[in-house]
């Protein structure tokens, strides 16, 4: 479905290269999460998949198709696309947000307004409730879930989402992680993602990428990682969820051993 | 009053017209312009930079500056067998634009350049064309600033079309600037608070479009506040069906009262004769001389004095006939147009004082005034100190004024006789100058040519042999006793120029079994 041949990106000429000789290949169907620090050119490498940002070398394929030789806006709309920002279209109200790309796309009205109200039930929003409320209006969790809604519009087979959990509390975070997965499974979708958060990958993704520096060091599934990851850094990035998991763990057990005590 | 209230509603339908058309120029400048500018950060300065100092010239003089540019469209265009007006609309419009593109273009750049940029790339990133971002997210978010340059720039145009009065284009400032000249403050404040009134209009219509809920309730709001601005400045054209399809001539004015009422005088005979009249009144100067026969003015009244100093650039003074048959051949020559004649009185400069200082300091010609001039304020309106005459009158009398003073030409007399200035260089027709028991001093060297009035006509209108039969009896036919009783009326009892018109032509009617 995706495949990245050699990707460089510089904004320098080639001093400085914020994505450097990056080689990916994804499956259709898969779910992939790129995971990097800030810096590490993890949401360049997501954007270079719509030509939000232009390859200086390299070629980007998706669905067979050398993406350079295919008209971006066309590009664009046969993709979903869910921003960390969330950014709904303030001036907007939820159901004009969720119609933007079948709107684009010159879908008729009735399609579209079945469309909506579909999609909003479909991320958990009542659609006689929300449709015409405007994004002011919405908490962070429900914002995102038009975001998705909005992204998932003109059924797309691709879903690229930037950090899409970053401004959620740790319980929305959750429900939505749960919902994104469950989308991904239902809609047959192929699904990137960028995260700085490595449970987070572990967890949703089923192949998983790393990036430092602009560099992919390290790519696997995360049972793969989790087994034996050979590079130090990702060693180190595998840590904090793994001590987590111990001591939630720990915890759990000493609760048993209590509980059985007379 | 009355002469005030009747010209009202067609002075506030094309003072509106003026507005609305300047504005739609301005916006259809400023806004692409600015889509621009908030896409290209290198020419932002530049760009705002110019756009700021259009601002800063002073309106007036921007008004003023488009007729010499229009003349040489004019004279351009003619090339190309075009006739393009010189005076009123082209002018006005184009200043009062330039003048309302600064707020619009300043607040579009600003309004753009504040979208949230990750809204912008949520919009390219769910495939909008560039063109969609702009009309579907960027200019909706932008509005509002955008809305706020533009009821800036509304109010400015309305304000500033005030003063459109001098290059010959009919807009509410007819009612402030005559107002002022004929000492009418009713009128003055007429013109002021219709102005006023229609700024308020026009910010509150604007206003309660961008307060409008929903896209519907502001295209009614627009559609309709739209349709009533419409028709109150399409009153001058209603006018002027009914003014059936007569030929129509152009009298110009200068602006003072003389010139107003010699512009009505001119008027009456020209529509006894079966001609439209309009009347373009408060012209400077050089503007109403520089749009005989380019498109702009038929007919007028200037001084002889005036056309050669100014025009002929001479410095030298000859005696008047001679001046006369000088002028005639310049105007045929050099400007194609026709001296038709005297009308028989002078408007001189003529420098007074208060008669009691005549009289304690023996004061009987101008040569008497320079062992005191030291001591003294000389008073004179806005041209005089800059005119060759000047240079002549303080050469030839070695005057040295401890105090120079220019006043408005409606305050110059109140200005002598209140002691702001001890002399001024009047005008000999005027009213006042009996009215305030001034005396004209002698100058016995001829330094100050003779300014008799003449009446001018373009080449067109000479031609026509009706118009020149209309306006020949009144060559020789204006002695200055007249005048001065025309301009005392306006002046000094209030009457209007309308009266004073109609009294002065009646008198001159029974002069003449």
């Amino acid at each position: 479905m995706i495949e990245l041949r050699s990707v460089s990106k510089s904004w320098d000429g080639g001093q400085t290269w914020s994505v450097k000789d990056v080689s990916l290949t994804l499956p259709e169907g898969r779910f992939l999460a790129l995971v990097g620090e800030s810096g590490s050119g993890k949401t360049t490498t997501l954007k270079l998949l719509n030509r939000l940002v232009e390859p200086t070398e390299g070629q980007v394929f998706v669905g067979g198709e050398d993406i350079s030789t295919v008209d971006p806006v066309q590009l664009r709309r046969r993709m979903g696309w869910v921003l960390q920002a969330i950014a709904l279209f303030p001036h907007w109200t939820v159901a004009r947000n969720v119609e933007t790309v079948p709107r684009l796309l010159g879908w008729e009205t009735s399609r579209i307004r079945t469309r909506v109200d579909e999609l909003l039930s479909l991320v958990g929003l009542d659609p006689s409730i929300y449709r015409d409320r405007l994004p002011a209006q919405l908490s962070g969790g429900q914002r995102q879930r038009v975001g998705v809604a909005r992204a998932l519009a003109a059924e797309p087979s691709l879903l690229l989402m930037d950090e899409p959990f970053g401004a959620l509390d740790p319980v929305t975070r959750d429900a939505l992680q749960r919902d994104i997965l469950r989308l991904h499974a239902e809609l047959s979708l192929t699904t990137v993602m960028v995260t700085h958060d490595m449970a987070e990958a572990l967890t949703l993704a089923d192949q998983v990428a790393i990036m430092k520096d602009g560099q992919l060091v390290e790519e696997g599934t995360p049972r793969d990682l989790l087994n034996g990851a050979s590079h130090p850094y990702v060693r180190d990035l595998l840590q904090t969820p793994l001590r987590h998991a111990e001591a939630l763990h720990a915890l759990a057990e000493a609760e048993d051993d209590a509980g059985r005590a007379p | 009053m009355t002469q005030a209230l009747e010209q009202l509603p067609s002075l506030i339908g094309a003072h509106l017209q003026l507005t609305l058309v300047a504005l739609a120029v301005a916006l259809g400048i400023s806004l692409p312009l600015g889509v621009l500018l908030a896409r290209s950060p290198r020419l932002r300065g530049p760009a705002l930079g110019v756009a700021g100092v259009l601002q800063t010239i002073p309106s007036l003089a921007l008004l003023a500056l488009m007729v010499p540019v229009f003349v040489a469209v004019h004279q351009l265009a003619a090339l190309v067998g075009l006739d393009t007006p010189v005076l009123g609309f082209l002018p006005a419009i184009s200043a009062l634009s330039l003048y309302g593109i600064l707020p619009v273009l300043r607040n579009t750049v600003t309004g753009l350049s504040e979208v949230d940029d990750k809204l912008v790339e949520a919009a390219r990133g769910l495939g909008m064309t560039e063109a969609q971002v702009l009309a579907q997210v960027q200019l909706p978010l932008a509005a509002p600033i955008i809305f706020a340059g533009i009821r800036t720039a509304a109010v400015w145009v309305v304000g500033t079309a005030t003063l459109a009065t001098p290059v010959g284009q009919r807009c509410l400032g007819d009612l402030i600037f005559g107002g002022l000249q004929t000492r009418s403050w009713d009128a003055v404040l007429l013109g002021c608070v219709s102005a006023a009134g229609l700024a308020l209009v026009l910010d509150a219509l604007l206003g309660a479009m961008e307060r409008a809920k929903s896209g519907r309730i502001r295209t009614w709001i627009g559609a309709i506040g739209g349709a009533v601005l419409l028709a109150t400045a399409s009153v001058p054209a209603f006018a002027g069906l009914f003014r059936g399809d007569a030929p129509t001539i152009v009298v110009g004015a200068k602006g003072f009262t003389e010139q107003f009422i010699l512009a009505r005088l001119l008027e009456r005979r020209l529509e006894g004769a079966g001609y439209d009249v309009r009347i373009r009144e408060g012209l400077g100067s050089t503007i109403v001389f520089d749009s005989l026969g380019d498109g702009g003015v038929d007919v007028y009244v200037d001084y002889s004095g005036t056309i050669w100093a100014n025009h002929m650039g001479r410095t030298d003074t000859a005696p008047a006939e001679q001046v006369l048959d000088t002028l005639g051949r310049f105007m045929r020559e050099e400007k194609g147009s026709v001296l038709l004649g005297p009308l028989g009185f002078e408007n001189a400069y003529a420098v007074a004082v208060r008669r009691a200082d005549a009289e304690s300091h023996g004061w009987t010609s101008v040569a008497d005034l320079s062992r005191d001039s030291a001591d003294l304020t000389l008073g004179a309106d806005y041209e005089f100190f800059q005119r060759p005459e000047w240079e002549a009158l303080e050469s030839a009398y070695t005057l040295d004024f401890g105090n120079q003073r220019t006043f408005d030409p409606t305050f110059l007399y109140d200005a002598v006789n209140s002691g702001e200035a001890d002399a001024i260089a009047a005008f000999s027709s005027d009213g006042r100058i009996a009215a305030f028991d001034l005396v004209t001093l002698d100058d016995p060297k001829q330094a100050l040519p003779p300014y008799d009035a003449i009446l001018l006509l373009s080449g067109d209108a000479a031609a026509d042999p009706a118009v020149t039969d209309a306006l020949q009896p009144l060559v020789n036919g204006v002695p200055i006793e007249l005048m001065r009783e025309a301009n005392r009326l306006v002046d000094q009892e209030g009457k209007s120029t309308d009266q004073a018109a109609e009294w002065l032509d009646d008198a001159i009617r029974s002069r003449r079994p």
